[in-house]
């Protein structure tokens, strides 16, 4: 069968009336099979989409219908993809960026928000909404005397609920964690997760950085704030097992850069390691061509390369097709196994953003803290 | 006497029925109830909500306090139960090897089964019995091992374990039902076992959920369909204590098992058979008379038999 947008151009009744109907008819973008049909209404002199799959170009014009207000743009995606993107709409010699007006969809992130499209296949992992049956977890917030920077850093500390202080927890420490708990449910999660036995019963401790593009640029300062600083204040004065098998880092992006740095520079400290859309941009020869944020990082990733050490035993890796760092993270998988380490590597039809590291986390999670499910029936 | 009652139930959230089950077990009786919370761990005296939802007086016998108390005095019994441990997990590693094998060739053979089942169906029949064996098997090697500690440690000469059985022997004499609450099945069925609970519950009524409803039954079966990490091969763990017979209980079926499998059901049903496999999920319950499975409720609210040929149907009254 045609796609919708066809018929209604075949159809040649462009009356107001007539798109009115089209667009009740329909749920934006229209999605059928693989192909996916964006539509913007509304007086403009040029219309593109703006999407962030790596691979397409980044802007794509759409067509308009005749003489009408009504504008589209067709592209293919295959199944279980999750896109974000925006559309600039120019009149009068100035665009504008917005969200799509015809879908509700959203993705929050630091920035603001995107437009939300999905394939047939994709869904939302039932454990990242909020489960009546899952007791939550409660947070701490406390300040961190840091050596390393030479002054206090404030940390967002979770509990999981029936916290006992005559327990023994694992530790996981997220880079960019409030925002992880902001735009990736990450607090739910951990709830769901916890009370579905999957993970193991953990404190987690969330950190954020000002200055994160310098800091978790492999900076050893940052990697002496982890291990001298922050681990030593937690396990004074939290219940942790204090092993490196139960110390886990957790990052995205540079954040995942800032986790295999530290467990690097600090072997036998962090055993576990969460990375997701690393920024581990590398070199075989000549100048990268990334932007000059990534000198530190490129060094660091060379040098990794070449002598990965022990840095941990057991690593997640994951990366999102349609994002640029699909090549880097490719690339680190076989260098962690040659090394030895225990790696379990996730590749998904998603880009660089919150909701495509929120979909990995049961893996990554249950990967480097599994919980009891086998043998715990409450 | 009246005769000794066994009820298994599901998972008491989110919905508890444990306040209704005892009342119909215990009557107006004014005798207290004995807990078992072994399962729960250190968390084992945490009985608050648990004595809110009864609404009458408990006596916890603290099976994990106990054996802390008993591993303190006599560290050679500890460390002979972490060798034997060990040699558990051991064999257990061995025997998945072996299951996934079978499972893979069963997986395999129901899916060409229908294709041509006059057949296909005898290799099917023939790869279920091969899994029978494997679990029968395992299941005895283990029993020996376990049997052989027993002898070893010789816990009826072990003063303390002794001095503890006859204080919990003495509870459970003056309550008038047994509760068995759930958490980790292995923990609690080894402190069931250090204390030889199943030879002291032949006069009182036993309820048991979750946890505690597999640790009655006479095998433990460690089960789910949708683990994030690994394989999701359902596996024999241990003998249970054995009062509750012929069943193989499921506790929180509708998160762990894919009920929508008839091949999946089936082939729960045919590997356990002549015991009757049961979902049960919260708010179900199942009785055993002494003689027959009887299933409570009705539709939804009763307990679901998985039958050999992939049903999970309501099981409203006696167990067929």
């Amino acid at each position: 069968m045609p796609l919708a947008i066809r018929r209604f151009e075949r159809a040649a009744d462009f009356s107001s009336a007539a798109i009115d109907g089209f667009v009740d008819a329909n749920t934006f973008p229209i999605v059928e099979g693989t192909s996916v049909t964006f539509v913007f209404r509304g007086g403009a002199d040029h219309v593109t989409l703006q999407h962030f799959v790596y691979g397409l170009p980044t802007s794509q014009p759409f067509h308009r219908v005749a003489d009408t207000d009504l504008w589209y743009l067709t592209l293919e995606f295959p199944r279980e993809s999750r896109l974000e993107y925006k559309i600039n709409v120019e009149q009068g010699g100035h665009g504008q960026w917005i969200r799509d007006p015809l879908n509700d969809r959203l993705a929050r992130d630091p920035f603001g928000a995107n437009s939300v499209c999905t394939t047939d296949g994709y869904e939302v992992p039932d454990w990242v909404e909020p489960d009546p049956e899952a007791s939550p977890g409660t947070l701490q917030e406390i300040q961190v005397p840091s050596a390393a920077f030479g002054h206090t850093r404030p940390v967002t500390v979770y509990l999981p609920h029936r916290f006992r202080s005559w327990r023994r927890y694992p530790l996981l420490i997220v880079h960019d964690g409030p925002d992880f708990m902001r735009f990736a449910a990450f607090k739910t999660v951990l709830d769901n997760l916890i009370h579905r036995l999957e993970i193991a019963p953990m404190i987690v401790a969330m950190t954020h950085s000002n200055d994160r593009l310098n800091e978790y640029a492999a900076d050893r300062r940052h990697a002496q704030f982890l291990a001298q600083d922050l681990v030593p204040h937690l396990e004074k004065h939290y219940p942790l097992t204090g092993t490196p098998a139960t110390r886990a880092l957790l990052g995205a992006s540079f954040g995942a850069v800032a986790s295999l740095s530290s467990a690097w520079y600090y072997p036998e400290m962090f055993d576990r390691l969460v990375l997701l859309s690393g920024s581990f941009a590398f070199t075989d020869i000549g100048e990268h061509t990334r932007s000059p944020a990534f000198d530190p990082v490129v060094d660091f990733v060379n040098a990794f390369r070449e002598e990965p050490g022990a840095a941990a035993s057991k690593v997640f890796v994951g990366c999102g097709v349609y994002e640029s760092l699909i090549y880097e993270n490719r690339s680190l998988v076989p260098i962690l196994q040659q090394a030895g380490f225990d790696v379990k590597y996730s590749e998904d039809r998603d880009g660089h953003n919150w909701e495509n590291w929120r979909d990995r986390l049961r893996d990554a999670l249950s990967w480097v803290f599994p919980g009891p499910l086998w043998v715990v029936y409450e | 006497m009246a005769p000794p009652t066994v009820v298994l139930l599901g998972p008491q959230k989110p919905k508890s029925v444990l306040h209704s089950t005892v009342a119909d077990i215990t009557g107006s009786s004014a005798q207290p109830l004995a807990v078992i919370t072994a399962g729960w761990q250190e968390d084992e005296n945490d009985v608050a909500e648990l004595d809110a939802q009864l609404g009458r007086p408990t006596r916890n016998l603290a099976l994990y306090q106990r054996s802390d108390l008993v591993f303190a005095k006599y560290p050679q019994f500890r460390a002979g139960l972490w060798e034997r441990k060990a040699l558990l997990d051991q064999m257990h590693a061995g025997y998945k090897v072996q299951l996934a094998g079978a499972l893979d060739s069963i997986r395999t053979l129901q899916e060409v089964e229908s294709d041509n089942p006059a057949v296909l169906s005898p290799y099917l029949a023939d790869a279920i019995a091969t899994l029978q064996e494997i679990d029968r098997r395992h299941f005895e090697r283990m029993a020996q091992v376990t049997a052989e500690f027993d002898s070893d440690q010789g816990y009826g000469a072990n003063s303390e374990i002794v001095r503890h059985r006859e204080e919990i022997r003495q509870i459970i004499e003056g309550s008038s039902a047994l509760l068995v609450a759930g958490g980790h099945v292995l923990v609690l069925l080894n402190r069931l076992r250090i204390f030889a609970i199943a030879e002291l519950l032949t006069q009182i009524p036993v309820i048991g959920w979750s946890a505690g409803a597999m640790a009655l039954s006479e095998r433990v079966v460690l089960f789910h369909h949708f683990p994030a990490q690994g394989s999701n091969n359902t596996a024999v763990a241990a003998a249970g204590v054995g009062i509750a017979p012929g069943i193989v209980p499921f506790p929180n079926a509708r998160h762990r098992l894919d009920l929508d499998s008839p091949g999946r059901v089936a082939l729960l049903a045919r590997r356990f058979a002549p015991a009757r496999c049961i979902a049960l999920d919260a708010g179900q319950r199942v009785d055993w008379d002494g003689q027959q499975w009887h299933g409570h409720g009705t539709s939804d609210s009763a307990p679901r038999l998985l039958t050999p040929a992939g049903d999970a149907v309501p099981l409203e009254g006696s167990c067929p």
